[in-house]
């Protein structure tokens, strides 16, 4: 899964714990996030999709080689 | 499991301590007073209830944490898990084909402190992979 999420945050001059803070989550999952490593659950999604006011597609996206 | 909440911390090194103590009471105890089958039964169990505690503090730590530190807890208990019963059931058959001649006291007591030691390195494993 590919991610907009490091350059929304940064948009908005947040810090991994910040963010992690106002989603309820560890800085390491935000982290795991942003590096490609671990894909959200659906409810984190909508979450981080709330919290920056945009569809959840437009955060993240399947990899081009993904089925 | 490594305990990120201060109080489930506190909770883990009680039960640890409620554990030791317990274990070395009833070992010397059972050794010393050579009580009656129904003491030594209680004696015997004794521990039980430090490993209780330890469990209680280790769950309440993994219903606190969040989704990615589950789903390493799961791997790790999971990676943990395989290994342990694969290598009981290798060392069985071995057992069972009088080629390995090993003391079933001692494989029931080594069972536990060998799935925390494996526990232990799967988690390391997992949390690297989502470092």
């Amino acid at each position: 899964m590919q991610s907009q999420l490091r350059a929304l945050r940064e948009q908005r001059g947040w810090s991994q714990a910040a963010l992690a803070e106002r989603v309820g989550v560890s800085r390491q999952t935000i982290n795991a996030i942003e590096t490609g490593k671990y894909d959200p659950s659906l409810p984190l999604a909508f979450r981080l999709a709330r919290l920056f006011e945009q569809p959840i597609e437009s955060i993240f996206s399947p990899q081009e080689d993904a089925p | 499991m490594f305990c990120s909440q201060p109080r489930n911390r506190r909770a883990f090194v009680l039960a640890s301590s409620v554990y030791v103590t317990t274990l070395l009471s009833s070992v010397a105890l059972l050794r010393w007073l050579q009580p009656a089958a129904s003491l030594r039964w209680v004696l015997a169990l004794l521990p039980l209830v430090g490993i209780a505690l330890m469990a209680r503090a280790m769950l309440d730590e993994f219903r606190a944490s969040d989704e990615l530190e589950q789903r390493i807890e799961l791997t790790a208990v999971a990676l943990a898990t395989l290994t342990l019963t694969m290598g009981a059931f290798t060392l069985g058959l071995l057992v069972s084909a009088d080629l390995l001649h090993v003391s079933a006291k001692a494989v029931l007591i080594w069972l536990l402190p060998t799935y925390v030691l494996l526990y232990s390195a799967a988690r390391m494993f997992a949390v690297r992979r989502y470092r």
